[in-house]
């Protein structure tokens, strides 16, 4: 990038400058998230209820995570549109080994189920990278593979009599919270030091502002894009699981749309598609507005024809309210 | 690899000679318009259809299109179909009205098209044999107003709005609540099918209307069990709030035998499947054919000589009682 080449005075504006936009951006979309929140606290007695923000915590989380490694693959200039498809892949094989027959001890059931998700972000990360398809159509191909591998592994069936420490996952609490949305903080903990502080982290802003650019400094561009696919599907797998758990059986037509959810919390969340611009934070809360969304609304008695619509229309509001805080 | 190409020809060979021997004793070619294959009831009706007894002895081949809950998907199958000169088509119509004219279009190109599992609303089509889906969905209003004692607050998740099968199951929950004046349907959404969905839906419920949901009423059973998760994971007792659905999916059956599901209706696979099967072959051999599945003595349907417009499988109700009989 072009900082080095500026004296240093101006290199360290520009910085402060660029971290109080960032500031700015994460507050922006933090605004719209508090508005929503008064709204419904002022219309519904229950909307703060313990109960009820752990239903929404709980509910937000799993397209958090989702949202997380989403935006590993948009800042980079990408998309991810395998990642519902590939949840359920995870979650039917994962689920065949976390049953009460089966013999295997749960961390291998979740390691094989993560593997799964690592090895199908691994697929589309390279035909990305290294045979230069585009994004949309290397994850569409995955989306539709990965659903296909699903339905051909359990026959179409559900796979019922999960394990009751697995299910844990998905319905526990630890200290009041739920545990989906602890792995969701966890999740987010090690996704923004990894973004903010690491070398991999920095390539993939690079990447996403400028490929060439990056390229020519010295960044391999191929593996950091590979990664960062690698990441969304560890994370979808990671997703698949939970949600497995929750539902206490694997389904096998889980998931289906829900890589648009996670798209719209990361676009919500100020994120650019076109790469190189863009919050984890901002992911988050996108994530959390959506589930606030849902849960009001229903908290509100709102027909479901009109929370649909309505759904769509807060999206697209608080994006130009968050784009006019810029 | 020569040797593998050589066994390669002499394999095929043999199947092509095989094909040929078969064919003489003429092979009735049916299809199966799928609504949706990765639906567990659309999967376990293709399998039922597959044991009919002449599939079983190779007087007939069954080739299965997915539909994948698309009309228009359905409606290219029966093209195909038709081009490819089918004998008959069982249709699982995934929208009534959409299913119409490809419906008829295989009628005028003289090939008999026989409604399974979801009915559509063409008058031309040869037959049909499907539950009474309105029917079902009055019956579950009334056996929760009885469960409740003829009183009490009810929540219902619903299938996809505007899909068939929500607006007549949706229809006949209306007239129960309609004739049962102690319900109250407090909330009701869609949950899209799904078990995920209607977990989600049912916990904020369980906060919005806290201490006052006595029952549930869910237009499937998949909802069902998310609704029944929701209740668990909410600190109370599924026996405590009956839930109650449609469909008898293996994972419903379950729920209803270890006491947390109330109650479902079974939608007999068996009998939609096969009997589309038998009435099919009857438009296909004529007078002669004698209905083949079991299904038209076990559950008394009237066979009325295999030309009626319309046919309907009886409802199994599935309770504690009487679960083990039908479980898997």
């Amino acid at each position: 990038m072009t900082d080095q080449a500026l004296p240093s005075v101006q290199a360290k504006t520009l910085k402060l400058s660029t971290s109080v936009r960032s500031a700015i951006q994460a507050f922006g979309i933090g605004f719209v998230f508090l508005a929503i929140s008064i709204f419904f606290s002022l219309s519904s007695e229950f909307f703060l209820s313990w109960n009820n923000v752990s239903n929404v915590l709980r509910q937000s989380s799993i397209n958090g995570i989702l949202a997380v490694g989403v935006t590993f693959v948009i800042l980079t200039g990408g998309i991810d549109l395998s990642v519902g498809s590939v949840m359920a892949l995870v979650g039917v094989v994962a689920g065949s080994m976390l049953t009460l027959a089966s013999p295997y001890p749960m961390p291998l059931g979740i390691g094989v189920g993560l593997a799964v998700g690592c090895f199908c972000g691994l697929v589309s990360g390279a035909l990305v990278a290294y045979l230069r398809l585009p994004s949309f159509v290397a994850t569409l191909g995955m989306l539709s593979m990965a659903r296909g591998l699903t339905l051909i592994y359990t026959d179409g069936r559900p796979i019922p009599n999960l394990l009751p420490d697995f299910k844990w996952l998905g319905a526990g609490n630890v200290a009041g919270i739920p545990v989906p949305a602890l792995i969701l903080l966890a999740v987010f903990v090690i996704a923004w030091v990894t973004l903010k502080h690491t070398t991999f982290g920095r390539y993939v802003y690079a990447v996403g502002g400028n490929e060439r650019a990056a390229k020519a400094s010295g960044v391999s561009t191929r593996s950091v894009i590979t990664m960062s696919y690698v990441v969304s599907g560890v994370l979808a797998g990671l997703g698949g699981l939970l949600l497995t758990a929750r539902t206490t059986a694997a389904l096998p037509q889980a998931g289906v749309g829900y890589e648009l959810d996670a798209i719209a919390a990361v676009v919500i969340g100020g994120t650019s598609l076109s790469g190189g611009r863009g919050t984890l934070v901002g992911s988050l809360f996108g994530a959390l507005i959506i589930g606030t969304l849902n849960n009001g609304m229903d908290l509100l008695g709102i027909s479901s024809n009109y929370q649909q619509f309505l759904k769509g229309a807060i999206i697209i509001a608080a994006v130009i309210v968050d784009r006019s805080r810029k | 690899m020569f040797m593998f190409g050589k066994t390669a020809y002499i394999v095929a060979a043999g199947i092509v000679l095989g094909g040929t021997a078969r064919a003489e004793e003429k092979q009735y070619l049916i299809g199966v318009n799928s609504f949706g294959e990765s639906a567990e009831y659309a999967h376990t009706l293709t399998e039922e259809i597959q044991a009919h007894p002449w599939v079983l002895n190779g007087k007939v081949k069954i080739v299965v299109f997915d539909g994948k809950f698309d009309p228009l998907l359905q409606s290219n199958a029966i093209d195909t179909m038709i081009t490819q000169k089918f004998d008959a088509i069982i249709m699982e119509s995934f929208d009534k009205d959409a299913s119409a004219a490809p419906i008829e279009k295989a009628i005028d190109a003289g090939m008999p098209v026989i409604g399974s599992a979801l009915e559509t609303s063409s008058e031309k089509i040869t037959s049909q044999i499907i539950v009474d889906d309105p029917l079902g969905g009055k019956m579950i209003g009334d056996f929760m107003s009885e469960r409740l004692k003829g009183k009490g607050n009810v929540v219902l998740l619903e299938g996809p709005i505007g899909q068939s099968a929500q607006i007549s199951r949706r229809q006949g929950i209306d007239e129960s609540l309609a004739a049962n004046t102690g319900l109250k349907l407090i909330a009701s959404k869609s949950a899209n099918w799904s078990r995920a969905e209607g977990q989600a839906v049912m916990e904020n419920w369980l906060s919005a209307y806290a201490g006052q949901i006595n029952g549930v009423l869910s237009e499937n059973d998949e909802m069902a069990l998310g609704a029944i998760e929701a209740i668990k994971s909410a600190g109370l007792d599924p026996k405590d709030i009956p839930v109650i659905a449609i469909d008898g999916i293996p994972d419903g059956k379950r729920a209803i035998q270890n006491g947390e599901m109330y109650m479902s209706l079974y939608k007999y696979a068996k009998a939609e499947g096969q009997g589309a099967i038998d009435l099919a072959l009857r438009n296909l051999v004529g007078e002669s054919y004698e209905p083949q599945s079991e299904i038209w003595k076990t559950l008394k349907i009237d066979w009325a000589g295999g030309t009626a417009k319309h046919y309907t499988v009886p409802w199994l109700v599935l309770n504690q009682e009487n679960i083990e009989e039908y479980l898997d």
